[in-house]
């Protein structure tokens, strides 16, 4: 309390009382007012009765604030911290500009705009009035006013009482940093904790224009009391500041000119407006060292990937500690209370947290995908081949895995080798599971910072099962989302050269699906030929992606009922290294199975197998082994199983699998695979095409090859050969149509060039005929007379080798091939699909059944499921093909032999005492025929036969070698009506008869390679020229129309007749013996032989031959096995059981 | 001489409420030999844009009751003796009335500005992109949408706009007309509110910068003229310290500095010394705390001992001999400041806690105009038909029912109760006399009566009325006067003879 009525304390009462004159308050007196409130007041309210009260108040304030502690009313701290912040954003302008503008504001003519207009003609008087007469704020100055503003908002500008104001009544405005971390008007800061070009340059300024100094001397004093803590706390600024002006308290005009160059060395002045306040020019910081600044910070991304713009992003995250890390962020550590948001703004027109700055940055969402697909139904990755991101599973084996949860923009820095490497001493990606079910992915990126230095950016997912969840960045928490799928990569191995891969995508996602897309490093798609097309689609679905080239990395776009999502997945590619190695591959594409051999140059050959194991293999599939039965269920039949091996491998059935119910098209595994199953393990939903050799759909023969060639190429990489260096052998019918030769041709060589390489010249076809003799030929036979004879399933090929004239060797001479193999005996004639009237097959089908289903203890239930579909099917041949295959299924394959008979076809047969006659009649005819061909032509009677081909394995039903040599040796020696003087022998390979072609192809193929062998005489003018068709006639060729008139066929008819009578006469008592033909069936079987036989002529005729060939056409077959066809499969199969063998008796 | 008296905004009203209270009493400014000032006129001019301000309403009620009561006892004699002395007068009833625009209210019109918002006041939105960003740079955004007619709350920058309006107006033509030389101006304002803070400055301005101004006469004379100013610091505190209020108390310090600050540099400092006398008066013992309410119902703050020194400024003001304001060629000496200094620091005051000088100026007439209070409503209506009222000019009992002693008593008196108890509840509280005690013998604070051989002089009605008729018989002075004055002044004179015989001499 004072007497005085007053708040000043400097009138001392001295005895007075009532009105005491004095001076009136000095700015001493009115500083020593007391505020009982204590500054409460924070607002900045002017009770300044001037329109430009404003301007005294941060005049004022700056003024409050020039003590040693720099303390003053919060009204006045804010007020100079505001200030300070437009002074700032002058200087720093050039960062600001796309949203600021400075407008100036001319005396003379805005005073007179004003004045002149009624409606503002007071106020522009009020201001005038009041600019003419405060000189204190240096009115008499002041000719313009520069104003900064942002759209439509006043943020602050130039003022003559003291430099720079901000608006009043500003609160934080957060969209503008003045720097890092410091939001416009957001917190109060003293000029020394400034931007440390900012400050240098203000003490310039202010130095350079001893107007300023003069004239805002409370802004100057303010800057001296900010001398002191600029020393004690920052000494280099400090010095760079007194360099320049050593005594930056003496006013030093003289000086001033020096420092102006200084100023206008370091900073640009502003064009166009050129903004200054009193005469002095205001500068601003160069463009250029902004961004310079930028690019120089510490988290500056340091790619992998080689990047053609200048800019590289800064790697920014919330929380960052960048005092701990020492981390230079723009021009000051980081700050780890800033926020770092992308919130959706593309890379080059974000501005850094904190600032102002145009600069790109990447965070956590611009890596981090918002949801992690977690792969159900247990899909385990198989690390073996993919990349599982360093997954921590909760459990100590993992139950599940996941797709990576990148998103593109990462792979545009980074290779895939860096993501699955680590950073000093850590995993660059880690992926760890809790027990809540939340998964934290967390994701090291290099910085510039130095070597080993990474910014690690990491994102928790939860399980959210909820549709209308949407993503929040700010929140940052993203999403668990389960989904079955799958993928398979055929395969898998990467050479980077001429790469194609068939990519299965699996999927069992209800209302919903994914696609896959393939990157390179750093490239998209575009570089990268796929086609894709969905396969299934039922419980599951399938997608085959075709890539024609390499990739690194897939990306995976899931949607469910939750939305979308997606995830990257990473194959663990294994280094490829080539060697010089030169393969052959030989190819025998069959009527009724297919095989492949290969063999290393100069070595024997090997079955074509693939091993599965945990380097480059034929195929894998994201999920480990076992771990999703469905997915592999699917792979093996639709696609490619992970292992070939001789139970589901070579030789296989020539099929191809396709949807039930779906359309026709052909295109490998989108349509069609090589069901290696087939025949080997049950699958439903799937109908299966045979006989695609002579079925005339080439695209459907071109699928099928298509899928060898893969695995061919396959199989070439996986043993690191020399591609360009490989071979493949494939082998044609000698009876095959010039057109259907050409088709075939065409096709491989298409497939070769594709896959393989452009060099045709390691394409080579063989006639089927020849190669099986390489396989047996040996030192006994050579120089003289042997038969090669392949039954195939759909046609028999037979070569004739004689001597050569000085009997040193010997070459082939005739090759013949004709529709006489498996299928007259397996097969249904002349009809197709008619095995339910084949009594054989009621006889067999039904056994097999009961067996199967009486069978408890081996697990082939299965067998009957597939029977019941092949049976579906009515073709004889599949249904007999199938049950010969039944004793080599995988349940059975340890049996004891004598508990494998009772599965066992083959042993069936042998010991089917009604029928075997059946089967001697098959294979007589085979022989007479070549006899009397070789007989016809003077040849000398072949001192060995060799057998191959499937069809062969009647050999084995026939009974013992040494009977079968007897039995050929006495066709031979009668047909010949002479005696052989050494022996005769046949040879047979009785375990994999099939595999002969192709191993006789590669041992010729090697031969040729070596110089050793003349193949010149295998080309199809060569062969052609030996081809020999003998007609049974007397001479040698036959053309259609020869077929065809009655005449002929009356005297094939007759020649069949004839054989007949031969192999009745064959049947004689010692033969009967041998082979254990009773009476009574020999009986029957001849009261039946000789019906229909023209007939039969004319179905084969009509069947095998009309519509291929003109009038003219020579017919490469021999019609005389036509009847003989027929004869087998109406007259004999019908009759020769049990039923009419015992009423015949009676 | 006249002394215009610029009362603006609601401290301007209050103090000016305190100023008629004295001159009520009697109070006169006295020159250099403590004769009071001659050919006094006081032409009030209350500069406050908020109608509905409940001071500004009470105080314009008074002041026309003070001139209907004056111009019954003394005409339009300037100069007067006893009760109501002082002349207090209209911008109108200077002009002769001629000017038929001039509104004969004591309220400054600023009716245009009402209701408008500052931005539509000033034309904001029409205004050049240039003028708009200057505007937006001086003024914040709640500024511009302020309605003008609340009193500019706590923005006296846009105060300073509105009420520049003034130069334009007829009364301020009409005053700059009137002005002659040796006429002198006094603005009342306070430093921290809003319209007080802004009237003050911007008036002097113009008035300094006359030459500039159009229309004017006597531009000379004006720019010259001796300003003086009181210039009110805080004193009261507003009830509901909260910040979304926009006159805040905890502002008042900080505004004060800062227009303080402005003052200085602009109105008394050695550059631009604008005012001849400057009056500061604040007390940092605050008030009880008042309703803030700046809206419809207007600020209604109950009287203060801040306002009561504050009326003794202008008086002091016209006292002061024109050599202490200009210098011998009629310009502006530096200004003068003043500070009011109590003889006791108390919280509860009475005429003994004032100054000597102060004691010696309202002392005796305030605590006669105090028992004239008691007397009018006390004992007098008795006393008609006996002694003085039956002397010439007769006191009939009609006079009850008169406008005059309806005005004086129902009114003036009533409006003086009030205002005495207003000061008295208030904080510092002042305690000149005894609240609700009618015993005239007790009624003054502080002050007894005397004592005789025999216990205390009696002071009652029946004393007054003996001293009245004492004075009243055979005194011919009366004869050609009205009963109001002969009323008025036999009193005076008796409460004088009573006063100097009865009470303890304080002074």
């Amino acid at each position: 309390m004072s007497e005085i009525l007053s708040y000043s304390n400097s009138t001392s009462k001295n005895g007075e009382e009532d009105w005491i004159a004095h001076a009136p308050y000095s700015d001493d007196d009115i500083a020593r007012i007391k505020d009982p409130d204590g500054g409460l007041s924070e607002n900045p309210r002017t009770a300044i009765p001037s329109p430009l009260a404003q301007l005294d108040l941060v005049k004022n304030a700056f003024k409050q604030l020039a003590n040693e502690h720099l303390r003053g009313a919060r009204m006045n701290e804010r007020l100079v911290s505001n200030a300070l912040d437009v002074a700032q954003l002058f200087f720093d302008y050039e960062n600001h500009k796309d949203y600021l503008r400075i407008i100036r504001w001319n005396r003379e003519e805005c005073i007179e705009q004003l004045k002149a207009n009624p409606q503002h003609r007071l106020y522009g008087e009020t201001l005038d009035l009041f600019l003419r007469s405060d000189k204190v704020y240096n009115f008499d100055l002041l000719k313009d006013w520069y104003i900064l503003m942002w759209d439509r908002k006043v943020l602050g500008g130039t003022s003559p009482a003291s430099v720079v104001m901000a608006a009043p009544a500003l609160g934080t405005i957060d969209a503008i940093k003045v720097e890092q971390g410091v939001s416009l008007f957001g917190e109060t800061r003293h000029l020394w904790q400034r931007d440390e070009d900012f400050v240098y340059y203000f003490y310039l300024l202010m130095n350079a224009y001893p107007t300023l100094r003069l004239h805002c001397g409370e802004v100057y004093a303010y800057m001296q009391k900010n001398l002191e803590p600029l020393r004690q706390n920052r000494p280099d600024l400090y010095n760079r500041i007194t360099t320049v002006i050593p005594n930056l308290d003496a006013l030093d005009e003289s000086r001033a000119g020096t420092v102006l160059e200084q100023l206008e060395h370091s900073y640009d002045p502003f064009g166009g407006i050129d903004v200054s306040v009193l005469g002095a020019r205001f500068y601003h910081k160069r463009v250029l060292d902004i961004r310079t600044a930028a690019s120089e910070s510490d988290f500056v991304i340091t790619p992998t990937m080689p990047q053609d713009k200048n800019e590289l992003p800064l790697v920014l995250v919330n929380g960052f500690n960048g005092s701990v890390e020492h981390f230079r962020y723009i021009d000051k550590e980081w700050d780890s209370a800033t926020q770092v948001y992308g919130g959706g703004i593309p890379l080059s027109d974000r501005k850094l947290p904190d600032t102002s700055i145009q600069y790109p940055f990447v965070t956590t969402d611009d890596f981090l995908a918002d949801t992690i697909v977690r792969l159900g139904s247990g899909c385990v990755i198989d690390t073996d081949h993919f990349f599982d991101g360093n997954l921590k599973p909760r459990t100590p084996q993992p139950t599940c895995g996941y797709l990576l949860p990148l998103k593109p923009l990462l792979f545009t820095y980074f290779d895939t080798d860096y993501l699955k490497g680590t950073i000093a001493g850590r995993h660059v990606i880690d992926i760890e599971e809790f027990a809540d079910g939340s998964v934290m992915v967390t994701l090291r990126i290099r910085v510039k910072k130095g070597e080993n230095r990474y910014i690690e950016l990491s994102r928790k997912y939860f399980p959210i099962n909820d549709h209308t969840w949407t993503f929040d960045e700010r929140r940052g928490t993203g999403r668990v989302l389960g989904a079955t799928m799958s993928t398979s990569i055929f395969p898998f191995v990467k050479t980077d050269a001429n790469d194609d891969y068939t990519v299965e995508l699996f999927t069992m996602i209800e209302n919903g699906g994914a696609t896959l897309r393939f990157y390179k490093n750093g490239i998209k798609t575009d570089g990268l030929n796929v086609r894709d097309a969905i396969r299934s689609h039922s419980g599951y679905s399938t997608t085959y992606y075709d890539v024609d080239g390499s990739f690194d990395y897939i990306e995976v776009s899931v949607q469910n009922h939750l939305g979308r999502s997606g995830g990257v997945i990473i194959p663990q590619w294994k280094p490829y290294a080539p060697s010089a190695k030169e393969l052959i591959f030989a190819v025998d594409f069959g009527t009724t199975n297919t095989h492949v051999e290969w063999a290393e140059r100069g070595q024997p050959s090997q079955p074509f197998t693939f091993e599965y194991g945990s380097q480059q293999v034929l195929v894998a599939s994201l999920h480990k082994p076992h771990s999703l039965e469905y997915a592999e269920q699917v792979q093996r039949v639709e696609f490619v199983p992970r292992e070939i091996d001789n139970v589901y491998g070579f030789p296989l059935r020539s099929t191809l699998a396709r949807n039930e119910n779906s359309g026709m098209g052909s295109n490998l595994f989108s349509d069609v695979n090589i069901p290696f199953l087939y025949e080997r393990r049950y699958f439903h939903g799937y109908e299966v095409t045979t006989n695609l050799k002579w079925k005339g759909d080439t695209e459907l023969a071109k699928a099928f090859l298509r899928e060898l060639t893969l695995l061919i190429k396959a199989k070439a990489l996986l043993e690191n050969a020399d591609l360009r260096r490989t071979e493949v052998v494939y082998f044609y019918p000698v009876s095959m149509g010039g057109a259907d030769r050409d088709t075939l041709e065409r096709t491989w060589t298409e497939l070769f060039n594709t896959y393989i390489g452009a060099d045709s010249d390691r394409l080579r076809s063989y006639p089927e005929s020849l190669a099986p003799a390489y396989y047996y030929s040996g030192a006994e036979v050579a120089g003289s007379s042997y038969v090669s004879i392949d039954i195939g399933g759909g046609t028999c090929d037979t070569v004739i080798y004689q001597p050569t004239a000085d009997r040193m060797s010997s070459e082939p001479v005739a090759i013949s091939s004709f529709r006489f193999a498996g299928n007259a005996l397996f097969g249904d004639g002349f009809t197709d699909k008619d095995a339910d009237n084949n009594p054989l097959l009621q006889h067999y089908t039904r056994y097999f059944k009961q067996l199967i289903e009486n069978n408890k203890g081996n697990n082939i239930a299965y067998l009957g499921s597939i029977l019941n579909d092949i049976m579906a099917q009515k073709r004889s041949e599949d249904i007999n093909a199938f049950l010969f295959s039944i004793e080599n299924v995988e349940e059975l394959r340890t049996l004891r032999e004598i508990d494998r008979n009772l599965y066992s076809y083959n042993a069936l047969l042998r010991n089917d005492s009604q029928r075997r006659l059946i089967f001697m009649y098959f294979y007589a005819a085979i022989i007479y025929y070549i006899a009397q061909a070789m007989k016809q032509r003077d040849y000398e009677m072949p001192k060995q036969i060799y057998f191959s081909g499937t069809g062969s394995k009647i050999l084995n039903i026939l009974g013992s070698m040494s009977r079968i040599n007897m039995l050929t040796q006495t066709i031979i020696e009668r047909v010949y009506g002479k005696q052989y003087s050494e022996t005769f022998e046949i040879k047979r390979e009785d375990k994999c008869p099939k595999q002969i072609t192709c191993r006789g192809g590669i041992k010729l193929e090697n031969r040729r390679l070596e110089g050793q062998a003349d193949v010149t005489r295998y080309n199809a003018t060569s062969v052609k020229r030996m081809r020999y068709c003998c007609s049974m006639l007397g001479e040698d060729d036959l053309t259609m129309a020869q077929v065809e008139s009655i005449e002929v066929r009356e005297r094939l008819v007759e020649k069949v007749k004839e054989f007949n009578r031969f192999f009745v006469d064959l049947c004689d008592a010692t033969v009967k013996d041998e082979f254990g033909i009773e009476n009574n069936v020999l009986r029957l079987f001849e009261s039946v032989l000789g019906e229909n036989l023209a007939n039969y002529l004319t179905a084969g005729i009509n069947t095998f031959l009309k519509g291929r060939y003109n009038a003219t056409d020579i017919v490469e077959d021999v019609p005389f096995f036509y009847p003989i066809i027929g004869v087998i499969r109406h007259n004999l199969l019908k009759n020769m059981r049990n039923d009419v063998i015992s009423k015949f008796n009676q | 001489m006249r002394l215009f008296l610029f009362a603006i905004g609601g401290t301007g009203s209050r103090v000016l409420k305190s100023l008629l209270m004295l001159s009520a009493a009697g109070v006169r400014p006295l020159d250099e030999n403590g004769k009071p000032v001659k050919d006094l006129e006081i032409v009030p001019v209350i500069i406050d844009p908020h109608k509905a301000n409940e001071d500004l309403k009470r105080t314009e009620a008074l002041l026309n009751d003070y001139r209907d009561i004056r111009r019954k006892l003394y005409g339009n004699e300037p100069n007067a003796e006893g009760f109501f002395a002082n002349r207090i007068v209209t911008l109108r009833e200077i002009m002769s009335n001629t000017s038929v625009t001039l509104s004969d209210s004591f309220i400054f019109n600023l009716g245009a500005v009402e209701n408008a918002k500052f931005r539509e006041f000033i034309g904001f939105d029409t205004m050049n992109e240039a003028n708009q960003a200057l505007t937006s740079l001086l003024f914040a955004n709640y500024q511009l949408e302020n309605k003008m007619n609340i009193g500019f709350v706590g923005s006296p920058n846009i105060g300073s706009v509105a009420l520049n309006e003034i130069k334009d107006s007829n009364e301020f033509k009409a005053f700059s007309n009137i002005f002659r030389q040796g006429d002198r101006i006094f603005f009342i304002s306070s430093i921290f509110g809003g319209t007080g803070a802004a009237g003050f400055p911007i008036m002097v301005k113009n008035i300094r910068q006359a030459a500039n101004l159009e229309g004017i006469e006597n531009r000379d004379a004006l720019s010259r003229a001796p300003i003086g100013g009181l210039t009110v610091l805080p004193y009261f505190t507003l009830e509901g310290n909260k910040q979304d209020q926009r006159i805040a108390t905890s502002d008042f310090i900080v505004k004060t500095q800062s227009a303080l600050y402005y003052y200085k540099n602009t109105l008394t400092g050695a550059n631009d010394s604008n005012v001849n006398s400057i009056y500061y008066l604040g007390d940092q013992v605050r008030s009880k705390p008042y309703l803030y309410d700046p809206g419809e119902h207007g600020q209604r703050n109950n009287a203060h001992l801040i306002e009561l020194i504050g009326a003794l400024a202008p008086i002091d003001f016209a006292g002061v001999p024109d050599s202490k304001l200009t210098d011998p060629d009629g310009y502006p000496l530096p200004t003068t400041a003043y500070e009011y200094a109590l003889a006791k620091d108390d919280l509860s005051l009475n005429f003994l806690s004032l100054g000597h000088h102060t004691r010696r100026l309202i002392y005796e007439p305030m605590s006669k105009f105090h028992l004239l209070f008691l007397f009018l409503t006390t004992g007098f209506k008795n006393m008609i038909g006996q002694g003085f009222t039956e002397d010439a000019p007769k006191i009939k009992s009609d006079f009850l029912t008169s406008q005059f002693y309806r005005t004086l008593v129902d009114h003036f008196l009533l409006g003086y109760a009030q205002w005495l108890t207003e000061m008295n509840d208030n904080m510092r509280s002042v305690a000149l006399f005894k609240p609700g005690e009618i015993d005239m013998a007790h009624a003054i604070e502080g002050v007894g009566v005397r004592k005789r051989l025999l216990g205390h002089f009696k002071v009652d009605n029946d004393v007054f009325k003996a001293e009245m008729n004492k004075l009243s018989k055979n005194n011919p002075a009366y004869s050609d006067r009205t009963v109001e004055f002969k009323l008025m002044d036999l009193f005076n004179k008796a409460a004088h003879n009573i006063f100097m015989e009865r009470y303890e001499n304080i002074n």
